[in-house]
């Protein structure tokens, strides 16, 4: 499947995230798995979208509180995994799979302040809209709604698109290790992923509500 | 009368917070949803005016568990159609506030702090244990599992909340919420727990099963001042060294 058919997928589960229904279909789990399968690597996307869910099991955006994006985040980094596991040699898996995650932490960020500076904007629609009724338009609000997801859509998956070759000629750029040592190293540091998200998931559930 | 708009409603729910903004959160999310039925409810144009500027202010709480204002505000716009009473109006703006704060903290522990990690995690154990289980399993038990309560959520509590109003409480209070939170947490914890045994000292205990150990405690200790993604850059370089020691 081509990118641009991915980053149109991306576009729509990123909508899940705040705007539309929340069904959690912008999980990394979920997209993890979606971006599996979309590129011909089902189990390596679902195996990458269980890490990360790990990592970010406690992470949703909440009121004022705007985490950075996990679609993009686990979009990226599953399909820069899938994309050059299958150019490298075998044993590689780790290396990918951590260099796509570190690179994708980053423009996960980026995209969250791009969402938060347009919930600053959105601010303005709350006059023109009630001058829109005061006026007699009050349909305006379904014009906004409809605008509201179409820019988030295309926001996107235009930044998807945008970072996905970006990132794909920064990691070709980046020669395969061959020391021994050093991919022991990569493949237990791997191992230990799980493990940070088991204590994500123990400080959820630690920390008793009143 | 308004109760045959409630699929319309159901539907709009899903939309809450797609106008979500810094000054008046979801305001416009909440006026977006009942729109249609005070558009049903009053027909004169200026109450109608009104009405719809009634529920442009401020408006934040759990996206699932807005349901039972709707339903609440519902049935008191359609007494005020109905009647003209003025304190009903003060009612409406009363309530919505009043409301919105007790069930964005109940949303908030019960669903984003304990049943969406939840479903997942146990969906994550699947994929980690579950070798006899077909490969898409997983997605299918979080999706599933998890959509099941805030769907649960957003319908009965838009039928309760018009029925009940203002004691839509006695409705909640009926689940015996903190028994069944208690409950929950406890197997989140036990699943968390198996999980780690399962991947950390099931192929034999050592030395580095020690370091495993320590390793979670500490992390825990540091999940509570770092974020998680500071904490994978850390954790890859723990990892990084230690898997060299070892080699």
């Amino acid at each position: 499947m081509n990118i641009l058919t991915l980053s149109v997928l991306v576009g729509f589960l990123g909508l899940d995230n705040v705007k539309f229904g929340q069904f959690m279909v912008s999980r990394p789990l979920v997209v993890g798995a979606i971006m599996g399968l979309f590129s011909g690597n089902f189990p390596l996307g679902l195996r990458m979208g269980v890490l990360l869910e790990l990592l970010w099991i406690r992470v949703i955006p909440v009121g004022t509180f705007y985490p950075p994006d996990t679609v993009i985040t686990t979009a990226l980094a599953c399909l820069w995994t899938i994309v050059f596991s299958r150019l490298c040699p075998e044993g590689m898996f780790a290396f990918y799979a951590l260099l796509g995650i570190a690179l994708a932490i980053p423009v996960g960020i980026v995209y969250k302040t791009i969402q938060i500076n347009d919930r600053k904007r959105a601010s303005g629609y709350n006059r023109i809209i009630e001058e829109g009724i005061e006026s007699g338009q009050p349909d305006l609000i379904d014009h906004f709604v409809r605008m509201s997801l179409l820019k988030d859509f295309a926001g996107g998956a235009f930044f998807f698109f945008l970072f996905y070759y970006g990132g794909y000629y920064i990691i070709k750029l980046i020669p395969c290790p061959s020391s021994a040592l050093f991919l022991k190293g990569i493949d237990y540091a791997f191992y230990l992923l799980p493990l940070l998200g088991i204590t994500q998931v123990l400080n959820s559930f630690l920390r008793k509500k009143k | 009368m308004i109760d045959r708009f409630f699929f319309q409603i159901f539907w709009r729910m899903f939309f809450l917070q797609v106008l979500w903004n810094f000054q008046r959160m979801q305001a416009l999310g909440f006026f977006y949803v009942i729109k249609p039925c005070l558009e049903k409810l009053y027909s004169d144009p200026e109450e109608r005016k009104k009405a719809f500027l009634r529920h442009t202010g401020f408006f934040n709480t759990h996206p699932y568990f807005a349901s039972l204002i709707v339903g609440v505000v519902l049935r008191k716009e359609e007494e005020y159609s109905e009647t003209g009473k003025e304190e009903i109006l003060r009612d409406i703006k009363n309530w919505k506030l009043n409301l919105a704060g007790p069930l964005a903290a109940l949303g908030d522990s019960l669903i984003w702090s304990l049943w969406r990690p939840l479903t997942a995690i146990a969906a994550i154990f699947l994929f980690f244990t579950g070798e006899d289980f077909p490969v898409y399993y997983p997605v299918l038990i979080f999706l599933v599992g998890y959509n099941l309560l805030p769907f649960f959520i957003r319908w009965r509590g838009l039928i309760e909340g018009y029925r009940y109003q203002e004691a839509v409480f006695k409705w909640l209070e009926g689940f015996s919420l903190p028994t069944i939170y208690n409950l929950l947490r406890l197997f989140g914890i036990a699943l968390a727990f198996f999980l780690f045994v399962y991947l950390f000292f099931f192929s034999g205990f050592g030395i580095f099963s020690l370091i495993h150990l320590a390793l979670l405690i500490l992390f825990v200790i540091l999940a509570h001042y770092v974020s998680v993604e500071v904490l994978f850059y850390l954790l890859v370089i723990i990892g990084f060294i230690l898997g060299m020691v070892r080699a």
